[in-house]
C-alpha cells in the first residue's frame, strides 16, 4: 500500500541565480517502509522532508500522502492533516519547553480534540522507554531522552508517515545508536512508515531503503536509480 | 569599551519598532512624573518667593523688646544681622510703623497711590484714613507726636473700617535711644549666623529673659518665619520635621512614588521582553566571548540610548503639560470671577495668568529620577541576558527554568485555555511585571477616585442645605445699625427675611460639669464627642424681637426679662455624618446655669436658661457638633456683651442677614447690597447668595474635572500603550514557541484562542491583585476620618467609569496586542522556528 508519493516535486528558490533545491523528483514510499535519505549539505534533503511535512509548499509537482493530495491544502487544512498524519521528528527535538512531557507527546491528540487510546499510548512509552519521565519538563531530559519524547509525539496520532530530520546529528554516539534502534523497533512493532533524512551512514545502513540527494535529484543506493528523469 | 557601545547603538537601531515603542512608554511616564514635580516645585518656590518678598527672609521676629533684650541681642555672637519696628502711638486711633531701609525694599505694602516713604518724615497712610480725615491727602502734613510727617503715599488696608488704622513710615534713626523711647514699642527681627539653630538660639535668648516661648508664640510676640524656615527643612526639633510636615510629605510623596513604581514597572517590562526577543543574538555574542559583565554593560548601555532622548523631551513636555493645566485652571478661575464680578457689579483686580517659571531645579530632579528609575529598572534584565545559557539562547529558549514550582501540567481536552494556563505559569515573571504595572495604573487611578467619592459624600451626607438664597454677614465694633435693620426690612421681592447677631465664648466641660447631662458625658466617655474642652464653643443668637417671640410661641414659651434659650440638643455622634446623625440633650434640666469665658485666662460669664428647645429657630443655621446654642434677643446679647467687655482676641461683632426670594435673585441681591452701603463699607461685610455658591461650586467641579480629566487621559495612554507593549512584546518574543505549536498540528484558530485566553488570564489576574489594595485605599480613607463614612459607603459612590474605562483600555492594547502579535506569528515562516542555528 503505497503512503507517500511524490510527482515531480520540484522547489525554486528564486534569487540573482535561481536556487533548484528540488528537481522533479519521483518518489514512493509503502506501509512499513523504513527509508533512510542520505546526502551532502545543501542537498535538498531537508527541503523534501519539509515538503512533505507541508511546513513548505513546492514550486511544482504533487505530494500524495495515503493518496490526499496535500500541495493543494490551505495552511490550516494542512496544520490539521499534518497533526493527523505526519509525526515529524526534528534534529533539535522542538519540544515546547513549558510543557510536560506527557502534554508534549500528547499534543497532536489534544490539538485535534482526542485522548489518547490508553494502551497504545503505553506501548509506545514504554517502548521507547520513557514511561518515568512523563511528569518532568523537556529542560529537565537529556538529548537523548528528549528525541524519545519527539519520536513519541510523531507516533501518538498511529500518523501516516514519521518523518525524521537527522534524528540523531544532536546526539552523542551512544544516544545515537539507540536512537537508531528504537527507529527500527518502532517501525517493525508498530509497522510504522518511517522516512529519515540523514548524514550518519550507519543511520542509513539500519534502515531497509537508502536513498541519495545530490543537487536536489534523488538517487537509490541500491543500483537503481528512483529519479524518473 | 568601544565594541559594546557599537552593539548597543546597532541593537537599538535594529530595533526600530520596539524602540520606539519603549521611547512612548517611557515619554509618557516621564510626562506624568515631570507635571506633578513642576507643578509641586512650583506651588513650593511661590510660597517661597511670596514669603522672601513679602514679609522677608528673617529667621524670628520677637516684640516688646526691653533695654535688656536689646543690649543682650546687640551683641550677641550669634546674631548675622538684627533689624527694628518701631510702633508709635499717634494718638489718631492709629499706630505709626517705622520700618527699616531693608523693608521697603520687599513688597509687604500694597501702594494703591503714590510711592514708598524715601525719606524720614515721609509716610504712608490707608485709603480708610484718608476716606475718615478727609482733610489729609497725598502731600499733606500730619503731626505725629510733635513731628510732622507728610503723606506721600496711599496704601490699601484690608481690615474692618471700625477696626484702627496705621502708618507706615522709614526708621533712619536706629540709635538705642531712639528705638528704645519709653512710649514706642519695639519689634526686632532676627537673623541667625546659622540659620539651622533657629529654635535652638530663640529658645535659649527667651530662657535667658525668662520668656515663656509657647505663651509668646500663642499671644504672636513670637513669631517664627515658619514658611522659609521648613522651605530650608529647619525644625523645632532640629532636622526631624514635626508630624504635619512628615504627613505633608508623604501626601506628596506617594503619588511620586506610584509613579516611579509604574515607570519602573513599564520600562522593566518593556527591556525584559526586549532581551527576551533578542536572546540569540545575546546568545551569539555570548559564544563569540562576550562575557556576563560585558552583556549587562551592553544591555544598560542599551537602555541608557533609548531613554536619554524621551527622559528629556519628556521632562520639557511636562513642563508645558503643567502649564497647560495651570492654565485651564486659570481660564476656569477667570470664568468664576468674571460671572461673580457680573453678579456683584464690580471690577477688581484680577492677576493675569502667568507660566510657571521654569525651574532648572525641577527640571534636573525630573531627569535624575527618571535616568534613576530607568537605570534600576534595567539591572534585572540586564542580569538576566547576562546570565542566559548560550544553548538555551541560540534555541530561543526564554521559558522559566524554574519547573519545579509549575505544579502539574494538565491534561485536558480544552488544549488551548491549559496551554494558556502554562504559558501564564511559564512566563509568571514577565506576566507578573505586566500584572504588577496595570495594577499601579488602576490603583493611582483609584486613589484620585476615592477622595473624589469621600468629597461627595460629604457634600451630600455631611452638610446642610442652606434654605436661604442670600446670607450676609456684616462685622461691626458696636450694635447693629436700627435703620439698617429697618432699611433692610423693607427690601422688595423677599419672602422670608431673619437678621439677628451673634457672639462666639469658650464652652469649657469643665466649668459646665454639673449641668452636662448624662447620654453627653457617656457619648465623650466612649469617644464619640470629643473630650478636648477647648473645642467646644457656644453662641448666643440676639434675635430681633419679633423674630424671638415667635420661637417663643412656636415653642409654647412664655416671654421673661434678659431671657435665654438653650438649644439642648447635640449630637451622639461627631463621626457620623451630619445628615444621619442622632441627638441627644446637652444638659440635664431645660432650666438651668451654664457658663462660659472668652478665653481659658477671661471670667466665667453665667447664662442663666429660662428654657430649652429642639429644633433651631427657622433653620438659620445647621448643628454644629461642638455648638451649645443659645437664643435671646438682640437687645439682651449687647447688653450682655456690654457687661462681660468685648473678646480681646476677637473684639469685632457678627450680625447675620438671611433671606429668602422667589423673585430675581439678582435684583434682590442688588437692592441688598445698595441698602447695606449707606451704612457700611464694602469691607465690612461678606455676603453671598445661591448664584455665586454655585458659581464657586461650578469653579471648583470644573477644576476637579480638569485635573482628573489630565491624570485620566494621561493614566488612559499609560495603559494602553503598557498593555499594548507589553503583551505585543511577550507575544513577539514567543515566536519560537508559536512555531513550535504550529509545527506540532496546532491552528491559526487555536493559536488565536490560546493567547486571547492568556490575555484573558492575565486580565483577571489584574482585576485580583487590585482587589485588595483598592479596598486598603479606601478602608485606609475611611479610617483616617474615623470611618464617618464606611469603606462599602466609599466603595458604592465612588464613580467607577474611569477604572471600567481604565480596564477597557487595558483590555482593548491587549486585543490589539493579540491582532498585531497574531498575525505577525501566523505570517511568520515556521520553517525559521523549526530549524536551529
Amino acid at each position: 500500500m503505497t503512503i507517500l508519493k511524490t510527482v515531480k516535486l520540484s522547489k525554486i528558490y528564486p534569487g540573482a541565480i535561481d536556487v533548484v533545491a528540488l528537481d522533479s523528483v519521483d518518489f514512493t514510499m509503502d506501509k512499513g517502509d523504513l527509508t533512510a535519505i542520505i546526502g551532502d549539505s545543501g542537498s535538498g534533503k531537508s527541503t523534501l522532508l519539509h515538503m512533505l511535512a507541508g511546513v513548505d509548499s513546492p514550486t511544482d509537482g504533487k505530494i500524495f500522502i495515503q493518496g490526499e493530495d496535500i500541495t493543494d491544502l490551505s495552511r490550516e487544512d494542512m496544520t490539521i492533516f499534518r497533526r493527523r498524519n505526519i509525526g515529524v521528528v526534528y534534529q533539535f527535538f522542538n519540544l515546547i519547553p513549558n510543557i510536560s512531557v506527557r502534554k508534549n507527546i500528547l499534543l497532536p491528540l489534544l490539538l485535534d480534540g482526542h485522548r489518547e487510546e490508553k494502551n497504545y499510548f503505553r506501548e509506545v512509552i514504554e517502548t521507547l522507554g520513557i514511561a518515568d519521565k512523563l511528569d518532568r519538563f523537556p529542560n529537565q531530559l537529556s538529548g537523548g531522552e528528549q528525541q524519545r519524547v519527539a519520536i513519541a509525539r510523531s507516533l501518538v496520532t498511529r500518523p501516516a508517515i514519521v518523518l525524521a530530520d537527522e534524528p540523531t546529528g544532536n546526539l552523542d554516539r551512544k544516544n545515537s545508536e539507540e536512537i537508531t534502534g528504537l527507529f527500527r523497533l518502532v517501525n517493525q512493532r508498530f509497522n510504522s512508515t518511517i522516512m529519515i533524512i540523514t548524514h550518519d551512514e550507519k543511520v542509513a545502513i539500519s534502515c531497509d531503503n537508502t536513498y541519495k540527494m545530490i543537487d536536489g535529484r534523488l538517487y537509490n543506493l541500491e543500483g537503481e536509480n528512483h529519479e524518473n528523469h | 569599551m568601544k565594541i559594546i557601545d557599537e552593539l548597543a547603538r546597532t541593537s537599538v537601531k535594529k530595533n526600530k519598532k520596539d524602540t520606539f515603542a519603549t521611547k512612548i512608554s517611557i515619554l509618557m511616564a516621564v510626562v506624568l512624573l515631570g507635571t506633578i514635580i513642576f507643578i509641586i516645585f512650583s506651588l513650593r518656590t511661590d510660597e517661597y518667593k511670596y514669603v522672601k518678598n513679602t514679609i522677608g527672609d528673617y529667621h524670628v521676629s520677637i516684640s516688646q523688646i526691653d533695654e535688656n533684650i536689646y543690649d543682650y541681642i546687640e551683641d550677641w555672637d550669634k546674631v548675622e544681622r538684627l533689624e527694628y519696628t518701631k510702633f508709635i502711638d499717634t494718638g489718631k486711633d492709629s499706630i505709626l510703623y517705622l520700618e527699616s531701609e531693608n523693608f521697603w525694599k520687599l513688597d509687604y505694602v500694597d501702594i494703591k497711590k503714590g510711592r514708598k516713604p524715601g525719606k524720614p518724615d515721609e509716610i504712608i497712610v490707608t485709603d480708610k484714613f484718608l476716606k475718615n480725615n478727609h482733610k489729609y491727602g497725598i502731600d499733606s502734613n500730619i503731626s505725629i507726636k510733635d513731628r510732622n510727617y507728610k503723606i506721600v503715599g496711599v496704601f490699601e488696608d484690608l481690615s474692618f473700617s471700625f477696626e484702627d488704622t496705621f502708618f507706615y513710615g522709614l526708621l533712619s534713626d536706629t540709635s538705642k535711644e531712639n528705638l528704645l523711647d519709653k512710649d514706642d514699642a519695639l519689634l526686632v527681627r532676627i537673623w541667625y549666623k546659622s540659620p539651622r539653630d533657629t529654635y535652638s538660639n530663640t529658645r535659649e535668648l527667651l530662657g535667658k529673659f525668662n520668656i515663656d516661648a509657647k505663651k509668646a508664640e500663642s499671644i504672636g510676640r513670637l513669631y517664627y518665619n515658619t514658611s522659609l524656615l521648613e522651605y530650608w527643612l529647619i525644625y523645632p526639633s532640629g532636622i526631624i520635621p514635626p508630624k504635619d510636615v512628615i504627613l505633608s510629605f508623604i501626601e506628596v510623596s506617594i503619588p511620586i512614588f506610584l509613579l516611579m513604581m509604574l515607570f519602573a514597572m513599564m520600562i522593566y517590562n518593556a527591556f525584559n521582553v526586549w532581551n527576551n526577543r533578542e536572546i540569540k543574538e545575546i546568545a551569539l555574542l555570548k559564544s563569540a566571548g562576550m562575557t556576563e559583565k560585558q552583556v549587562k554593560k551592553m544591555i544598560k548601555k542599551k537602555v541608557m540610548k533609548v531613554s536619554v532622548l524621551p527622559i528629556l523631551m519628556g521632562a520639557v513636555i511636562s513642563y508645558g503639560v503643567a502649564n497647560l493645566l495651570t492654565y485651564l485652571m486659570w481660564i476656569n478661575y477667570y470664568i468664576s470671577y468674571k460671572n461673580i464680578n457680573s453678579i456683584y457689579e464690580q471690577k477688581g483686580d484680577f492677576s493675569g495668568f502667568y507660566l510657571i517659571k521654569f525651574s532648572p531645579i525641577a527640571f534636573v530632579i525630573i531627569v535624575f529620577l527618571s535616568l534613576i528609575t530607568v537605570y534600576l529598572s534595567s539591572i534585572v534584565p540586564a542580569k538576566k541576558s547576562g546570565k542566559i545559557s548560550i544553548i538555551d539562547g541560540l534555541r530561543g529558549d526564554i521559558s522559566n527554568k524554574k519547573k519545579f514550582g509549575l505544579g502539574k501540567s494538565k491534561i485536558s481536552l480544552k488544549i488551548e485555555k491549559s496551554l494558556a494556563k502554562d504559558y501564564l505559569k511559564s512566563y509568571r515573571k514577565t506576566y507578573r511585571a505586566i500584572t504588577i504595572s496595570m495594577v499601579i495604573a488602576a490603583l493611582s487611578m483609584s486613589l484620585v477616585l476615592t477622595s473624589q467619592s469621600y468629597r461627595e459624600l460629604e457634600i451630600k451626607y455631611n452638610s446642610k442645605k442652606d434654605n436661604y438664597n442670600l446670607s450676609s454677614t456684616i462685622f461691626t465694633d458696636g450694635s447693629l445699625n436700627k435703620n439698617l435693620i429697618e432699611d433692610i426690612k423693607k427690601l422688595a421681592n423677599v419672602d422670608e427675611l431673619h437678621i439677628y447677631s451673634y457672639k462666639t465664648y469658650k464652652f469649657f466641660l469643665d466649668d459646665n460639669s454639673d449641668v452636662i447631662s448624662d447620654e453627653m458625658d457617656r457619648s465623650i466617655k466612649e469617644g464619640m464627642k470629643t473630650s478636648d474642652s477647648e473645642r467646644y464653643y457656644l453662641t448666643i443668637y440676639g434675635f430681633e424681637k419679633e423674630d424671638f417671640d415667635n420661637i417663643l410661641k412656636e415653642n409654647n414659651l412664655e416671654y421673661k426679662d434678659n431671657m435665654y434659650i438653650l438649644l439642648n440638643k447635640t449630637c451622639l455622634d461627631e463621626n457620623v455624618p451630619y445628615q444621619m446623625r442622632e441627638y441627644i440633650p446637652l444638659v440635664k434640666d431645660d432650666k438651668t446655669q451654664i457658663s462660659a469665658r472668652y478665653s481659658m485666662e477671661d471670667d466665667l460669664i453665667n447664662i442663666p436658661i429660662a428654657d430649652s428647645i429642639y429644633e433651631f429657630p427657622y433653620e438659620l443655621q445647621s448643628y454644629d457638633k461642638r455648638e451649645v446654642s443659645v437664643f435671646t434677643t438682640m437687645e439682651n446679647l449687647e447688653e450682655l456683651i456690654l457687661k462681660t467687655g468685648k473678646d480681646k482676641n476677637d473684639p469685632v461683632n457678627y450680625h447675620q442677614v438671611k433671606l429668602k426670594t422667589k423673585s430675581d435673585l439678582n435684583m434682590v441681591t442688588d437692592d441688598y447690597l445698595n441698602t447695606i452701603y449707606k451704612y457700611i463699607t464694602k469691607r465690612d461685610h461678606n455676603t453671598s447668595n445661591d448664584i455665586l455658591k454655585e458659581a464657586y461650586r461650578k469653579e471648583q467641579i470644573r477644576n476637579e474635572h480638569f485635573l482628573n480629566l489630565g491624570i485620566q487621559m494621561i493614566f488612559l495612554i499609560i495603559a494602553l500603550s503598557n498593555a499594548y507593549n507589553s503583551f505585543h512584546g511577550n507575544l513577539r518574543a514567543r515566536k519560537k514557541d508559536f512555531q513550535l505549536l504550529i509545527s506540532a498540528g496546532m491552528t491559526e484558530k487555536q493559536i488565536n484562542k490560546m493567547i486571547s485566553l492568556e490575555g484573558f488570564y492575565l486580565l483577571r489576574n489584574v482585576s485580583i491583585v487590585y482587589i485588595l489594595p483598592f479596598f486598603s485605599i479606601v478602608f485606609i480613607k475611611s479610617y483616617r476620618n474615623k470611618f464617618m463614612f464606611k469603606p462599602l459607603k466609599i466603595i458604592g459612590n465612588i464613580n467607577f467609569v474611569p477604572i471600567i474605562l481604565l480596564f477597557a483600555i487595558t483590555t482593548a492594547g491587549i486585543f490589539f496586542a493579540v491582532n498585531s502579535g497574531r498575525k505577525s506569528i501566523v505570517n511568520e515562516d515556521i520553517m525559521e522556528g523549526i530549524k536551529e542555528i
